[in-house]
């Protein structure tokens, strides 16, 4: 075998663990296939940095063109011919690799049950944001000497979510991140991480998100677990949610074990607000028992919440079984179940967080 | 009920992975200072869209750094990174030295010459590769695209190139990748002598 076979297999990780472990021990050993390696590292780094160079450079391009470009100063840029030629071939592939990463990850049937996410008596809690008509009218003077200037809206919603495990995975509701350009997932110390949807349900409106290995965040393990039975009528429940900026306590009971006639949620009688999406739903002990989904604006303090039950039949379907052990709680026991309610929100609370959506224009 | 702004931090992160939404939101949020900028200093349009492009790829190249820290308000930085840019060019054209000082807004960032200067030292290389890449013809240029840029598989480069088998893609990707190392250190040399 070539070195430079060789060196690409270990670089791209088309390796086995056995192999890429020899490769190492000769790099420490052997000075001159280590200068060959490195050389042909530092081209490669070369190519691939002035491929996503080519790439930014054309999305640049495109989103100037969209949003402050005049028909007449479109000036071709020798310098970007080449993504010109070669970037919706990346672009192709790159889409290739996503659909199958979703077709790998994308569920399956979660039952007969019904959620009726056309309802209009059913208000889905994201908070929808417009940015300030003065933002807008303060970027505009700027460029007023363009013609042609494009919209400045930029709607974006904020929600809740928490975390499914130590492992950077969270849970929040499939209607918030839904058509998202961009997810970002917030702490309580306003920490903000990009996050990729890696999961969606859309029957149970759930979705999973994950955020990247390479980003500082720091994940400690989760206290609660989750509730596999169905809790029942009359239990004392509570949330932790992002209404508004902070994080917002705020407790009730189970109302009903049918949603909007639907098995697979509880009605609750919590004060729920647009920001609660996503939240997670504890029993007096602080199991997770659900997910806040949404409430009815035609009956006040009536909210809706999906299982935790269902949740976790759900994630047991998932066929890709590297994404189901990484989606595993970390938690083998509930350690908040002796705790008093104070006790047990500070535990909670570093598990629960904002999610900020961008959906772009 | 409060406005969702992007902080700095997360548009770093949005950059750092190229992510549309972000960089749409950079440009539509940092662009028209820039643009005032250069306008009101000798520029058109067109230059003042270069310029902000340029100094869109100098922080780009200095997030993938993970040890990236910003040290000024990105604002600042990206501002501070196109007077720079601009200075230069002007001095270029003109041999103008100075920026009218009325059109001088927000505060300057100290280490902004240097990032400049360390990412103008990196893409003397991009661009050779640029033009080395140009030189290389086809099927070269493609495969080389498919397999280290959109990382796609041998057996995939075998069936969208027609070759037998990925054994003989990877052949044909050695070759290839030969081709465009001596074209690269050729010009190289051309270039330093």
């Amino acid at each position: 075998m070539r070195n430079i076979d060789l060196f690409d297999d270990y670089l791209y990780q088309r390796i086995n663990a056995d192999d890429a472990k020899l490769f190492e021990e000769r790099l420490l050993t052997d000075a001159d296939f280590k200068t060959q390696f490195e050389d042909h590292k530092n081209f490669v780094n070369l190519l691939q940095e002035f491929g996503k160079q080519e790439q930014l450079k054309s999305k640049l391009d495109t989103i100037y063109n969209e949003e402050f470009g005049t028909p007449n100063i479109h000036q071709l840029n020798p310098k970007n011919t080449f993504y010109k030629q070669y970037g919706r071939m990346m672009g192709v592939a790159a889409s290739v690799a996503l659909i199958a990463v979703i077709a790998t990850i994308t569920l399956l049937s979660s039952g007969g049950y019904l959620i009726k996410q056309h309802d209009t008596s059913i208000t889905n809690l994201s908070r929808e944001i417009t940015h300030m008509k003065s933002v807008q009218e303060g970027i505009i003077d700027g460029i007023k000497t363009i013609s042609q200037k494009r919209s400045f809206e930029a709607a974006n919603v904020e929600g809740t979510g928490f975390a499914l495990n130590n492992n950077g995975y969270f849970l929040t509701s499939l209607h918030m991140v839904n058509k998202s350009d961009s997810v970002f997932v917030m702490d309580g110390e306003k920490n903000s991480y990009y996050a990729k949807v890696v999961l969606t349900d859309a029957r149970l409106d759930i979705a999973i998100l994950k955020i990247e290995k390479d980003s500082a965040a720091k994940f400690a393990n989760v206290p609660y677990t989750f509730k596999n039975s169905s809790a029942d009528m009359g239990e004392k429940v509570f949330t932790l949610g992002f209404p508004a900026e902070d994080i917002v306590y705020g407790e009730g009971t189970i109302a009903s074990l049918k949603g909007s006639a639907d098995t697979a949620m509880y009605q609750i009688s919590v004060p729920i607000n647009p920001g609660n999406s996503g939240g997670p739903l504890f029993d007096e002990q602080g199991n997770i028992i659900g997910l806040i989904k949404s409430k009815n604006s035609s009956a006040e303090g009536t909210g809706f919440a999906v299982k935790s039950n269902y949740i976790m039949q759900l994630l047991s379907k998932i066929e890709n079984d590297t994404l189901k052990a990484e989606l595993h709680s970390n938690s083998g026991k509930n350690l908040l179940r002796n705790l008093n309610r104070s006790q047990q929100l500070k535990r909670i609370e570093p598990c629960v967080y904002n999610i900020k959506v961008f959906k772009g224009n | 009920m409060a406005t969702l702004t992007l902080t700095d931090n997360e548009y770093i992160e949005g950059l750092r992975i190229s992510d549309n939404a972000v960089i749409r939101s950079v440009y539509k949020k940092f662009y028209p200072t820039v643009m005032r900028m250069v306008l009101n200093n000798s520029g058109t349009e067109q230059e003042a869209k270069d310029v902000f492009q340029e100094s869109i790829l100098v922080l780009y190249h200095h997030v993938q750094k993970q040890n990236f820290i910003l040290s000024c308000a990105l604002q600042t930085y990206l501002y501070s990174v196109a007077k720079r840019i601009w200075l230069k060019q002007l001095h270029k054209k003109s041999g103008t030295l100075k920026l009218d000082e009325r059109f001088i807004e927000g505060d300057d960032f100290a280490n902004a010459e240097n990032e400049v200067s360390v990412y103008e030292e990196r893409e003397q290389n991009l661009d050779r590769m640029h033009e080395s890449i140009g030189q290389l013809g086809e099927p070269c240029q493609t495969l080389l695209t498919d397999f280290y840029i959109a990382r796609l598989g041998m057996d995939e480069i075998a069936e969208k190139f027609g070759y037998t088998n990925a054994d003989n893609a990877k052949n044909q990707k050695y070759k290839c990748l030969q081709r465009l190392k001596k074209i690269f250190f050729l010009d190289q040399e051309g270039k330093s002598s």
